[in-house]
């Protein structure tokens, strides 16, 4: 079935193609079809808001297709982006479980296919398939992980240089692991947008970018960002 | 990890009384099933409960005193970060078995600490027991990683240039 905005739409879960290979949606049989009965789907274009920081949490969802960023606003009223979150993830999860309002503002930066589910529904559903719960504790460990390595890099970097081509790395982390000549990343996020990820201004990943170059760390090509030197780019966490 | 020196067991009614305070709706047969999976352990000051980077063992309830916690990064300079401090009642250790990573934080005791450890394999039969259990420990980390996020925002706001 296609959608409006040309995606390829998975209205059943329990035939979902990809479904063994998420964290969450790898489930059994059983707690797949009953998920599938209190879910609806929706699809969204570019730009569209999931849910806002401070508002309260009314559910959860589950990003089939496409990418979001979560942002949220720092008191002196800048966007700090705190990730962005890939196909398969859940959203709005960690407010969901606590029963408190959600943590940050999610926006899809393409368009995207989500499942959602009722805050009501989603904590029944969980209280009654076991291995369900244990994967949403899981996902939530994971998280947990992440902003614990989120704090080592920003407490622990020096420079926004550092912060760059941590990122960077992170970005190409599954293209280095299969040992690709050229690694490649295409940035789905702007200048500005990157510098709300790493807490520094446009003009200094701008500046930085064209410094990378220069040292031959990186080229770009459009949105393509090839690594042409991983080991350097490395080095220069090590400082 | 350190062991400590190991102590007589906790009472269950105290152990319950505790571990209820942070994981609220843990249901009763769970409660009892880790209170029989538990040992005894107390630290002096500066003694280490965990290392950051070891595999995870198990989870440590906070009986008694101060752990603080703190993290680092694998460079020449060998920096390390102060994460928080945390008292009694606390846990420690659960998001690390429950997605299998290694320890994510140091702990190490400020003050006199005892606490009730239980193995990493008993912690997750525990949890498989009762479906309501595996939601209990969801609203436990959901809860700790929100306070995650929190400081996160601060670094953010403190290291924006």
């Amino acid at each position: 079935m296609r959608s409006p905005y040309g995606l390829e739409i998975i209205d059943n879960c329990t035939t979902c193609p990809v479904r063994e290979d998420r964290l969450f949606c790898n489930l059994p049989v059983e707690s797949i079809a009953a998920l599938q009965r209190i879910k609806s789907t929706s699809t969204y274009p570019k730009g569209a808001l999931l849910f806002v920081e401070g508002q309260e949490s009314r559910g959860a969802f589950i990003l089939c297709k496409g990418k979001a960023k979560l942002y949220t606003s720092s008191s002196e009223g800048r966007t700090i982006i705190l990730r962005i979150a890939e196909a398969g993830e859940v959203l709005g999860l960690t407010s969901t479980i606590a029963n408190r309002p959600y943590e940050a503002t999610v926006e899809l930066l393409e368009p995207a296919q989500v499942n959602f589910f009722s805050k009501t529904d989603f904590l029944r559903f969980l209280a009654e398939h076991g291995e369900a719960s244990m994967h949403v504790a899981q996902q939530l460990s994971l998280n947990c992980s992440g902003a614990y390595e989120e704090i080592r890099c920003l407490g622990l970097s020096a420079s926004s240089g550092e912060k760059l081509a941590r990122m960077l790395l992170k970005w190409a982390a599954p293209a280095i692991r299969h040992g690709a000549k050229d690694v490649r990343i295409t940035l789905s996020l702007t200048h500005e947008e990157i510098a709300q990820m790493i807490g520094s201004s446009r003009e200094t990943v701008t500046r930085l970018f064209s410094e990378f170059r220069r040292k031959q760390l990186i080229s770009t090509k459009g949105s393509t960002v090839i690594l042409r030197d991983v080991p350097a780019l490395r080095a220069m966490l090590e400082q | 990890m350190t062991s400590g020196s190991v102590v007589q067991r906790i009472d269950l009614q105290y152990f319950a009384e505790i571990l209820v305070k942070i994981v609220p709706d843990l249901p009763r047969p769970v409660v009892e099933w880790l209170w029989s999976a538990h040992r005894a352990r107390c630290y002096s000051p500066a003694e280490f409960l965990q290392f950051e980077g070891e595999p995870s063992q198990g989870i440590f309830l906070i009986v008694l005193g101060q752990v603080r916690l703190s993290l680092s990064k694998e460079s020449p300079r060998a920096q390390r970060i102060h994460y928080r401090d945390v008292g009694s009642p606390a846990v420690l250790g659960v998001s690390d078995v429950m997605s299998g990573s290694s320890v994510s934080l140091t702990a190490q005791a400020l003050t006199e600490v005892q606490t009730a450890f239980v193995p990493k394999h008993a912690f997750l039969k525990a949890v498989q027991l009762l479906p309501q259990a595996g939601l209990a420990v969801s609203q436990f980390i959901a809860h700790d990683l929100r306070s995650t996020y929190s400081r996160i925002n601060e670094l953010r706001a403190q290291t924006y240039h």
